[in-house]
């Protein structure tokens, strides 16, 4: 049983920085989601502090990370 | 045992990743619950300033290019107005909007003002600078009041504001700045007419009047025309205001038939003598065609497009110092007498001025679609012309040629620190007009032309805002009070 560790995770991260990135592309996805939808009901509200543009930058390259 | 070892491992890193876990989600929490917070503003109060160092959401660019310059650290008016938006992250009651700025020009007055209707295009200004009562309380007498409220005396008289209120010196020795006093000025000599009269005069737009009764019904039947270039709504609206406020207010909407005619009675009888006020506001697809009056007395106040369509050569009459012209329509280019001068208008759209020397200054107009401004009031015959206002202290004003002797205002000296002087208005947002969620603001030095050079420079270093309106908890307790 304790060999087939990794097999029973195949699509799991193995490590820390791995697991980080992972996560954090999740919280970025619900981040933009939920920013286009306050900013579709109430304009503004998040634009006036966060340019969406860098979150979307920073999105992306965490998809790239986590891909490579 | 490296065996044994990878449970524990998994373990600990299945603690870690957890970990992590918790502390990304909860810092995006965290900033969405901020960005709830900014948006409710729960206390009531949040201020704004820009800067010029980069673009605020908040408070907008000041526009238009053509009389501003803007850099990185600072913005240099060139021209007279400027306008900025005010976006708020939702409704507050009051604005204190702080100018930091230099003005080194021989321009003596600077004034912020907040767009209160836009149909008439009506700006509620306050002062942020005004040089000449600034030289003035160096050198003259001063009786402070309630409330910044300055009494500037020729040679000292009165010991207080309310003495001078309650002892009112003759009208001619007294203007005002940023301050009203309720006056009951009354005409000598004046008997109703006998006849109605007809205001054969089309006017464009928006226009004030003042008119007088004496033992009489006030009495206007207003005919208006509509049309129809913009497909927006044009509703009239007729406010009448006597000297204590709005006494009574008529409103016409847009029938959107094809009979552009519409006709507003007001009728009101038993009013004291005196002089009533009409604000009628209308976009600028509404002509008045004519007015139909008992009143013998009308003078038309500060501004009037004098509509295309009218009679040709006639003439007005004004106290005003500074007649100012404008046309939008190529075949009125021209020639205007004004008093001993002449506007030569060889340009649309861009406003004409001439200095009158002797007041009343007869204005000849030998063709219509002008807009005539002045700072006085104008009328189409010269008996019939009167100003129940004071004087106000501006760039026209001449204090020694006039014989003023006593300065009233309710202004404020900027703040002078580091060569940068600091001004502060408050307004009133519920009574701003609100378009998509922005206030309209206007940054006013009159007379500054961006077409001509100016000695000196007017430059604006910061724009600050705070805003203060019902906190969450009083709405909260209004909410649940209503409910109940």
């Amino acid at each position: 049983m304790p060999n087939n560790i990794n097999n029973d995770m195949p699509d799991r991260p193995k490590t820390f920085i791995n697991y980080f990135f992972y996560e954090l592309f999740y919280v970025l996805t619900a981040a933009i989601l939920i920013f286009a939808g306050l900013e579709i009901f109430w304009p503004g509200v998040v634009l006036a502090y966060l340019n969406l543009n860098y979150v979307l930058i920073f999105w992306l390259v965490t998809g790239i990370i986590i891909l490579s | 045992m490296p065996d044994l070892a990878k449970p524990e491992k998994l373990v600990a890193m299945n603690k870690n990743n957890l970990k992590i876990r918790i502390v990304l989600w909860l810092t995006l929490a965290i900033i969405i619950s901020w960005f709830g917070y900014m948006k409710i503003v729960p206390s009531g109060a949040i201020g704004y300033v820009y800067d010029f160092h980069r673009l605020n959401y908040f408070i907008g660019e000041l526009t238009p290019k053509e009389r501003v310059t803007i850099n990185k650290t600072e913005a240099k008016i060139n021209g007279d107005p400027v306008y900025f938006f005010l976006k708020t992250p939702r409704r507050f009651e009051k604005a204190k909007v702080t100018v930091k700025f230099k003005n080194t020009t021989d321009f003596p007055i600077m004034e912020i003002g907040l767009l209160n209707n836009k149909a008439a295009w009506s700006y509620d200004l306050k002062p942020l600078q005004n040089k000449i009562i600034d030289q003035l309380s160096l050198a003259w007498p001063i009786v402070p009041g309630e409330n910044s409220v300055r009494l500037i005396e020729r040679e000292k008289k009165y010991d207080t504001v309310e003495q001078f209120l309650g002892n009112l010196p003759p009208p001619s020795e007294i203007a005002l700045y940023n301050y009203s006093i309720k006056n009951n000025f009354l005409l000598n000599n004046y008997e109703p007419g006998a006849e109605s009269n007809l205001i054969d005069y089309s006017f464009r737009g928006s226009y004030q009047f003042y008119t007088y009764i004496k033992q009489e019904e006030l009495d206007y039947v207003f005919n208006f025309t509509d049309l129809n270039i913009n497909p927006e709504d044009d509703p009239v609206e007729i406010k009448v205001y006597s000297k204590d406020g709005e006494i009574y207010s008529a409103y016409s909407p847009d029938k959107k038939t094809n009979d552009n005619g519409r006709q507003v009675i007001i009728k009101k009888a038993g009013l004291p003598e005196g002089v009533y006020r009409f604000s009628v506001i209308a976009n600028d697809d509404v002509i008045t065609k004519s007015i139909a009056t008992e009143q013998s007395r009308f003078v038309l106040i500060n501004k009037a497009w004098l509509a295309e369509g009218n009679k040709e050569n006639f003439a007005l009459f004004t106290n005003s110092r500074l007649v100012n012209a404008q046309i939008v329509n190529p075949a009125s280019l021209g020639k205007i007498k004004v008093g001993d001068g002449f506007l030569d208008i060889n340009e649309t759209y861009k406003q004409y001025s001439v200095k009158t020397l002797n007041q009343p200054a007869k204005i000849e107009l030998n063709k219509d679609d002008i807009i005539i401004s002045g700072d006085g009031v104008f009328s189409f015959s010269e008996s019939g012309l009167f100003d129940p206002k004071f004087k106000n202290v501006d760039g026209n004003l001449d204090i020694n040629g006039e014989k003023i002797n006593y300065v009233l205002t309710n202004y404020k000296t900027p703040v002078d620190s580091d060569g940068w002087q600091t001004a502060s208005a408050e307004f009133d947002l519920t009574r701003g007009y609100l378009e998509k969620g922005q206030y309209r603001f206007l940054i006013s030095v009159p007379s500054l032309k961006a077409e001509e050079s100016t000695q000196g420079e007017i430059i604006i270093k910061e724009i600050k805002v705070d805003l203060t309106g019902t906190t969450l908890k009083q709405k909260l307790k209004k909410y649940f009070n209503y409910a109940k």
